[in-house]
């Protein structure tokens, strides 16, 4: 039984390059709603900071036209997003009753952080 | 007598000035719905500093400086805005504080005033209030754009190679269109056929898809800020009822010559209704302690109860929904406890006006008619409101 179940486990691939590939354009499957690892993947980390009243927002992070991850802060806090690669891009939605300040510490078209007045968060940042 | 006065007159400015330095460097979010608010809300609680000149055409004129302890918390040490923070200071933001220096006819030192006001029902400060962010977040139209951006974002993700200047192109040009730079008309052709095509794909979106169709001079941003606006200003027409103590010295020793409890109620009538301006309900009363000038010495043995309901019509601009002119009708009822004087009645009834007029962004001039029906008397008092924001706009206006 053990000897199955060792002989149905997949082998481990070589690794590099499969994982490199991920960043050529792809067909939309299965596997590409899975975020994976790339060499130039990086850990990004989206701050907010409301102030002069509450606020919220949610983040999500796109790659390839699919949602890869989504996450929200009903506070000042911050977002972390694994696996982040050039030209993904993180959309804020949210709301805030003073003001905002979003700052993502990577390279971003538009730049950021950027600030909101009161109001609706509506922004979207490409990661270089 | 002069030189004191002049000297308190130095010592508010003095008091300006920090404000104003500060104004530059430390954002003040406090402020940012002062604007929006009738003059009648202003006059009942304040969050942000007023200096205001009262009753400049009678005897009895007034200097009095209006503050937030909060407000000036605040201004000192700007951590106490965030918002994990800010929350717990509800209680501090619904005080009120004033102190005023009283002036005679010819300008000299009458004696002190301060003023201690507590909102013990505050629920129009949207800054503090999880329904106001949950009723403006599940709007329809609110839900809409928010999906708007995630369609044109996921869009963005999938065009050319990762990083490539198309790519890059196309954000910017959504930016200036979030940002409000740029009309829904005045965006490429692809890009606004991208946006429709992206909201008609969805049902959700099917709406504003109607809408941006035959409207090229939609603006994301300004569309957002009129739904924020709206509900923000419907959010600030709930109750508010305030109480406190005012009290004034005698100009030659600090004893109370006059101390009144107060309480008003102010909420808005009209809410949510499609009209324009603002009616507003308000009702005053209060109980004066005064001196029985017909006893020797100081004393506050002459109590008068006043009981003063009214309504509040406010006139706003039809864009910017400033009110620009408000009126206010009310009725007034004095009831006096102690023993009357000659010719002194127990009960008066007035009929009030107040016109409120707005010169500048901050600042009001109220004109108060007062109107006593058995008597036949027409009483009229003019009072000049502004308060720090104005007054600190016009000094950058000079600057620059």
């Amino acid at each position: 039984m053990a000897k199955s179940a060792k002989k149905a486990k997949p082998k481990p691939k070589p690794s590099i390059k499969t994982k490199g590939e991920t960043v050529k354009p792809q067909a939309l499957t299965a596997s590409s709603l899975v975020a994976t690892e790339a060499p130039h993947s990086q850990q990004v980390n989206i701050a907010f900071t409301f102030t002069g009243g509450l606020g919220q927002a949610t983040a999500v992070l796109f790659r390839r036209g699919v949602l890869i991850n989504m996450q929200s802060v009903s506070n000042s806090g911050n977002i972390n997003f694994s696996n982040v690669q050039t030209g993904d891009v993180v959309a804020v939605n949210g709301v805030c009753a003073g003001k905002a300040v979003v700052a993502i510490n990577t390279d971003t078209v538009p730049d950021s952080p950027e600030e909101f007045t009161a109001g609706l968060i509506i922004a979207s940042y490409l990661i270089k | 007598m002069g030189k004191i006065s002049i000297i308190g007159i130095l010592l508010l400015l003095c008091l300006s000035v920090p404000v104003f330095a500060q104004k530059k460097t430390a954002p003040n979010p406090v402020i940012t719905a002062d604007s929006l608010v009738t003059g009648n809300y202003k006059d009942v609680l304040n969050n942000f500093f007023q200096l205001a000149f009262e009753n400049l055409a009678g005897p009895n004129k007034e200097i009095k400086f209006t503050g937030s302890p909060f407000a000036v918390m605040a201004k000192l040490d700007t951590t106490l805005l965030v918002d994990t923070i800010y929350r717990h200071y509800a209680g501090l933001r619904n005080l009120n504080y004033a102190v005023g220096l009283k002036l005679d006819t010819n300008y000299r030192f009458n004696g002190f005033s301060s003023t201690i006001k507590y909102a013990i029902i505050n629920r129009r400060d949207e800054t503090v209030s999880k329904t106001f962010l949950g009723m403006v977040v599940n709007d329809t139209l609110v839900k809409q754009l928010t999906m708007l951006n995630l369609l044109i974002s996921a869009n963005i993700s999938n065009i050319g190679a990762p990083g490539s200047a198309e790519q890059n192109a196309a954000m910017l040009e959504y930016t200036d269109f979030r940002k409000g730079i740029k009309d829904f008309g005045e965006l490429s052709k692809a890009t606004k056929d991208t946006i429709l095509a992206v909201l008609n794909r969805n049902d959700s979106t099917k709406r504003l898809y109607d809408y941006l169709k035959g409207n090229d001079q939609f603006n994301m941003k300004k569309t957002a800020d009129s739904i924020y606006r709206d509900f923000r200003e419907n959010f600030n027409r709930n109750l508010l009822w305030t109480a406190g103590v005012t009290d004034t010295t005698y100009k030659d020793q600090f004893i109370f010559s006059n101390v009144v409890f107060s309480s008003d109620l102010v909420k808005g009538l009209n809410k949510y209704s499609r009209a324009k301006n603002e009616l507003e309900l308000n009702i005053h009363s209060q109980l004066q302690l005064v001196d029985d000038t017909l006893k020797a010495g100081h004393d506050l043995k002459r109590a008068v109860f006043n009981f003063e309901p009214g309504v509040n019509l406010a006139f706003k601009t039809k864009y910017s929904k400033k009110s620009y002119l408000e009126i206010k009708f009310s009725g007034a009822w004095y009831h006096n406890f102690s023993y009357l004087y000659v010719n002194e009645e127990r009960d008066r009834i007035m009929a009030n006006a107040t016109v409120r007029l707005r010169v500048f962004n901050d600042i009001w001039i109220p004109i108060e008619i007062k109107y006593d029906p058995k008597n036949g008397n027409l009483f009229g008092f003019v009072n000049v409101r502004a308060n720090f924001k104005a007054l600190a706009g016009a000094a950058k206006q000079i600057r620059f």
